[in-house]
């Protein structure tokens, strides 16, 4: 059903790496138009933007941090596309994800730092894999359309952690609607005193170096390329590809779960709040697009759009522009990238014999039948 | 009308699909095109229907130059064309489908309440029986074939064009048809029936012109015509190449099959009751027009679908319930008819599609890790030794040409050493010396003493092929003959649906 | 019969009108075979543009008006690249989402933010003559802002439209077998384009609803998923105007009865009455055909309904908090969907490009 997944990551590489900074830099020229149309200082804007994400050791640090949880969520994008499927439930399995790792990390007192941190990561994968198995098995089994289930997921945990936050998990005073702070011992350290940068980095760089190894090099791997690449085929070389497709997607919410485990975890406040997501579950979205589904992009896409999520705040404050255009920054560049596929794609039609009547892979054409 | 189509062609990229070819047709008439597969007949006809356009040729309808750039332009002109798979709306009615696209006298309230009593009228004065409000998807399919006519006569079609009707369609619906066809020509409608089943033509065309690897060969009187004579003209061909079939050893059986029986839900019998055997070292070829069975007899040898009954040894193995793995452990190896929906994965590489098969075996994954390094080796002995032309193992399959995707195919089989090949149109969409390729892997495998099903719709290459040959019909093997002891005029007639009868040239 | 009265009704109704708007404009775009994932973002942005000409006009009317074309406008980004780009119609859909929500708050901000809070007038309530003097429920349900009734008169449109004029052909062939429309002389991406436009007209319209229709104010994010809802709404529906109509007012009337039961200290008997009755027509529907009768059915809808008899006779004192009874509606969204598997059928093209045969495409056709 989704044919043009697939094309967005066999399209030639440097062609696509054009294709994508055309995209930023058509976006970002839009939103300077805006910017004006405002009444703001289009160019003092971006330079504030810049200013805001790279200006100095902490604004840097702080656009660092934003890379582990979208990284996060851009591999966990990738997995799903490369077995021919999507899932936009990440916001839900951030949230179910963090709000396991603040349990996990406001309660269990005196255990060392590592185990502690360790157990709050893993335990915070596990609930962002079984919120996602929620959709899988509503896809395997009750045949639900995984989008709007996972869509609807997203508001229902949502909704959960409102909850813990004013209930279960609430601050003594009751004042708040956030939880207990986080013990010491669960807390990512950070790797530049007092910035918001963290060691979770190391582990979105981890997986994003396994994350090539996986597809390309074990069993697991390959079968999801196979169902991705070709449903029957894949059936045909004895793949499982029901089970293959939900396991992509469990694994994918695992990773939503790690992605909240970075907020929580390696997060300044050292508290969970009430949405503490901030749509990070789209936003990494986005940086497996703009990396047009390659592991190899995903780093500098999430530093880019850290970047832009970072400088916004300071932004607004320097020049009056309000950092929600940062979203709207972002939804140009999805669709730009979008709109860049077709382009590509008339370029090798035209260049060989890949027209539509041709049936490709054979050395007679097929005769035109209409049906 | 009166039709004329002279010196016709197309091309394909380098493919000549139809060469200087003619038809004429005449008012009242109806004629026959006949030929085999790929012969050009539905080419021809979408070209008359708009659905191409002609490199060189002209029409003439009623004496009159004209040009047919779109099926609205076909229209207009009085020709009207059913297609083998209907352009019906399943979940709409009759009535609505016969509309679709007509335009309204009072926009834009649909013309349907007002069709209807044009379409009883329609109905009962050819005797179509179809009701105006019934849904398509409820209606059995010789019935649609009716809905698709009555769009045509509805719009005044006075050239009917039939694509393959009688695929679909149980003797005594066609006999139903005939008729039909009968009293539309009495009016003076011409009929174009587009078929390769001689019997069936013979009994209501009046004339039959036959068409041969893109060539009109010759038009003919039915009356004066007969089946033998019609035969030859469809498959003699020039021999391009002798194949010579290597003289092998033939040794125990490797393939018992009995009673093998696929049932659908609603009760229509795919495969009725098939039995055969085959000896190590033997090819057996299964003749057949496509939609015989073919298709779903592959799929429950391959492991890819489970009989209702029967038994299938494979090697003395049990493998009538099984999936392709245990196919592929039993022995097995398999080449789909259609590469690209089954046997490729157009996005991969050439390796990951060489290794696919057999990706769980033990030099190949441990542990859950894909030991590359020996996929590597394996894909690049394969490469070579099967003159497979890519830029490198790692290059995407779908930039290879369709003959080398195919060898790609046989590789990944073949180089198993299986004890039994089943191969299903394994020559389909190749060039010339792509086949004969092919063609030695096959032999290769038989002189290794494996066996082959081989599953095609070239009559010639079935019997070169095949040590011996059975002809399906229905679901089920007719006849299984000795390659030696048949010619393809007799095949053809078999094929054709003209039931049990000796080999009489 | 508390809580289910007249005051539940009357916050069905309205609570129903945007999704019913949404809806109903998805269907039209569905039954052509196009997905509009973005429909959220229409919604989002019909509902901050109508408030802001509103605001900035005085005139109720304008407002709806810019609703409508904010909506239009993005329909149009979906379909040049959904038609013309080809592009993944999800991608994209999502894409405009963030689009939307981004362009919303941004504007919201910048105009909004440093204004007191601007509080337009609600429009007023048009009495049907007649019906709205039935005791107890007619004040409720008969007196509606105009928009209302122009919601329910949109189904009954889309169902003229689909089932009786060469339009409803056409779109209907173009989703189903678009192959079949083509050869008819259809031209299938001309009908999607109108198919789409008709979603992005209506999801407007929904948003304006939201906020200028009913409560005089826009707050980011002001949609809260009614876009989603409101896909689940036509998959529920089973892509029929009535069907549709029907799962927008049980998503309403479910919400509708959280907002009640949020206030309240336990969930009245009447309630868990409402549930067991639910889960028997839900047995009755399914195991009444032989292909969908399963002891699964049969089990987990007895436990329902035995837990619902026994909940409204024991009457026990049990509430949720506030927070979770919020989440209420999308759960039963989707419990709604689990429990249809594969009843309703889907336009067999939804989703799908149609590309036309190659010769004719060269000869622009």
């Amino acid at each position: 059903m989704r044919p043009d997944l697939r094309r967005l990551a066999t399209v030639d590489a440097w062609a696509g790496l054009a294709a994508s900074l055309a995209a930023v830099a058509l976006a970002l020229l839009v939103s300077m138009a805006v910017i004006a149309a405002f009444g703001g200082p289009p160019l003092g804007a971006i330079q504030s933007l810049w200013t805001g994400a790279f200006g100095s050791t902490r604004q840097v640090a702080g656009t660092l941090s934003y890379v582990a949880p979208l990284a996060f969520v851009a591999i966990g994008w990738i997995l799903v596309a490369a077995v021919g499927r999507i899932s936009v439930g990440f916001d839900g399995q951030i949230l179910i994800g963090g709000a396991f790792a603040t349990w996990a990390g406001v309660s269990l007192d005196g255990l060392p730092g590592v185990v502690h941190l360790t157990l709050a990561i893993v335990l915070a994968a596990l609930a962002g894999a079984a919120w996602a198995g929620i959709a899988a098995w509503l896809w395997a089994v009750r045949r639900v359309n995984e989008i709007i289930a996972t869509l609807l997921l997203n508001f229902i945990a949502f909704r959960i952690v409102g909850w813990l936050v004013r209930g279960p998990l609430q601050e003594p005073t009751g004042g708040f609607p956030q939880s207990d702070p986080l013990l010491d011992s669960a807390r990512w350290p950070a790797l530049i005193p007092s910035t918001p940068l963290a060691g979770d980095i190391f582990l979105a760089v981890a997986l994003v170096a396994l994350l090539p190894l996986v597809l390309r090099g074990t069993g697991f791997g390959y079968r999801l390329r196979l169902t991705g690449a070709n449903d029957e085929a894949a059936r045909h070389a004895g793949v499982d590809t029901r089970r293959v497709t939900a396991l992509a997607l469990v694994l994918s919410g695992a990773l939503g779960g790690l992605a909240g485990s970075s907020l929580i975890l390696a997060g300044q406040t050292g508290v969970m709040t009430d949405g503490f997501n901030q749509n990070l579950g789209f936003y990494g979205i986005v940086v497996a697009l703009l990396a047009r589904n390659s592991p190899l992009g995903v780093l500098p896409a999430a530093l880019l759009i850290g970047a832009l999520l970072q400088g916004g705040p300071y932004m607004q404050a320097a020049v009056g522009i309000s950092s929600a255009l940062m979203s709207f920054t972002q939804g140009l560049v999805v669709v730009f990238v979008a709109g860049s596929v077709f382009l590509l794609r008339r370029r090798r039609a035209t260049g060989g014999h890949t027209g539509v009547g041709l049936a490709a892979g054979t050395d007679r054409p097929s005769p035109v039948e209409v049906s | 009308m009166r039709l004329r189509m002279s010196g016709i062609t197309k091309r394909f990229g380098s493919l000549t699909a139809l060469s200087d070819a003619s038809l004429e047709i005449r008012r009242g008439e109806i004629h026959g095109l006949i030929g085999e597969n790929g012969a050009g007949k539905t080419t021809l006809m979408n070209i008359l229907y708009g659905l191409l356009q002609p490199d060189e040729g002209t029409i003439e309808i009623d004496g009159r130059p004209t040009v047919v750039p779109t099926p609205r332009d076909a229209i207009q002109h009085g020709i009207g064309m059913v297609h083998q798979h209907f352009m019906l709306v399943p979940d709409m009615t009759v009535a609505e489908n016969v509309c679709l696209g007509l335009p309204s006298p009072r926009p834009p309230l649909s013309v349907v309440p007002d069709a209807r009593g044009r379409i009883g009228e329609l109905s009962g004065r050819y005797g179509l029986r179809v009701d105006a409000d019934d849904l398509i998807e409820t209606m059995p399919v010789g019935l649609q074939q009716r809905v698709e006519l009555l769009k045509l006569l509805y719009r005044g079609a006075e050239l009917l064009i039939l694509d393959e009707p009688t695929a679909v369609l149980s003797p005594l619906e066609w006999q139903e048809l005939a008729g039909i066809l009968r009293s539309l020509a009495g009016e003076g409608k011409a009929v174009i029936l587009i078929t390769h089943k001689l019997d069936e033509v013979l009994g209501v065309a009046d004339r039959c012109t036959v068409l041969r690897d893109g060539r009109c060969i010759g038009t003919v009187d039915a009356k004066q015509a007969t089946k033998a004579g019609l035969a030859r003209m469809m498959v003699g061909r020039d021999v391009v190449f002798r194949i010579e079939r290597p003289e092998t050893q033939l040794g125990d059986p490797v393939v018992e099959v009995g009673g093998l029986e696929l049932t659908e839900p609603g009760g229509r019998r795919l495969l009725d009751g098939i039995s055969f055997q085959i000896r190590a070292g033997e090819i057996l070829g299964v003749a057949g027009v496509e939609g015989n069975g073919q298709d779903e007899l592959f799929d429950v040898l391959t492991g890819m679908r489970r009989p209702t009954a029967g038994r299938v040894l494979i090697g003395g193995r049990d493998a009538a319930r099984s999936s392709p793995t245990e196919f592929v452990a039993a022995g097995g190896a398999a080449v789909p008819a259609d590469r690209h929906r089954t046997a490729v994965a157009l996005g991969l590489s050439l390796m990951d599609n060489l290794m696919m098969r057999q990706f769980r075996d033990r030099r190949y994954l441990r542990r859950g890790v894909l030991r590359r390094r020996a996929m590597a080796e394996d894909s690049q002995a394969m490469l070579a030794e099967y003159d497979i032309r890519a830029t490198g193992i790692d290059a995407p399959i779908a930039q290879l040409s369709g003959g080398n995707q195919q060898k790609a195919v046989l590789a990944r089989e073949l180089s198993r050493s299986p004890r039994l090949l089943v191969a299903a149109q394994p020559t389909r969409g190749l060039d010339v010396g792509a086949i004969e390729q092919v063609y030695a892997r096959l032999f290769d495998h038989k002189r290794a003493g494996g066996a082959t099903l081989l599953i095609s719709s070239e009559l010639d290459e079935v019997l070169s092929l095949s040590d011996r040959v059975a002809v399906m019909v229905g679901g089920r093997f007719l006849r299984i003959l000795d390659a030696d002891a048949t010619d393809p005029e007799s095949l053809g007639l078999l094929m054709g649906g003209e039931g049990d009868r000796t080999d009489a040239a | 019969m508390d809580p289910f009265g007249a005051a539940w009704l009357a916050t069905t109704l309205t609570l129903a009108t945007p999704l019913i708007f949404a809806a109903v404009g998805e269907l039209i775009s569905e039954r052509a075979g196009v997905i509009n994932i973005g429909l959220e973002g229409m919604m989002l942005t019909g509902a901050f543009f109508s408030f802001l000409v509103a605001w900035a006009t005085g005139s109720f009317w304008l407002g709806v008006g810019a609703g409508i074309a904010a909506g239009m406008l993005l329909a149009a980004i979906m379909a040049v690249l959904s038609l013309k780009a080809r592009a993944d119609q999800i991608v994209v859909g999502v894409g405009l989402n963030i689009l939307a929500l981004g362009l919303t708050s941004f504007v919201f901000e910048q105009i909004f933010l440093s204004r007191p809070q601007a509080v337009l007038p609600v429009p007023e309530r048009v009495a049907v003559p007649g019906l709205s003097a039935i005791p107890g429920i007619g004040q409720a349900v008969f007196r509606q802002p105009v928009l209302v009734y122009v919601a329910w008169f949109t189904v009954l449109a889309a169902w003229w439209v689909l089932h009786r004029t060469t339009w409803g052909l056409a779109i209907r062939s173009a989703g189903e077998t678009p192959s079949a429309a083509d050869t008819a002389g259809i031209r299938v991406d001309r009908v999607r384009w109108i198919g789409i436009l008709v979603a992005g007209c209506l999801g407007g319209l929904g948003g304006a609803v939201l906020s200028i229709g009913q409560v005089g104010l826009f707050v980011q994010q002001i949609s809260a998923g009614q876009g989603y809802i409101a896909l689940a709404a036509v998959i529920f529906g089973g892509w029929r105007p009535l069907g549709v109509l029907g799962a927008c007012l049980f998503f309403a009337g479910t919400n509708a009865l959280q907002l009640q039961l949020q206030a309240r200290n336990s969930v009245p008997a009447a309630v868990w009455a409402a549930v067991a009755l639910v889960a028997v027509v839900y047995a009755v529907w399914r195991l009444r055909r032989p292909e969908t009768r399963s002891w699964g059915t049969a089990a987990s809808a007895g436990l329902v309904i035995a837990l619902g008899a026994g909940l409204t006779l024991a009457r026990p004192s049990v509430s949720l908090p506030s927070e979770l009874w919020l989440a209420l509606p999308y759960v039963i969204t989707l419990l709604a969907l689990a429990g249809l598997v594969g009843r309703v059928r889907m336009p067999r093209d939804l989703g799908i490009p149609y590309d036309i045969p190659y010769d004719r495409e060269a000869h622009k056709v």
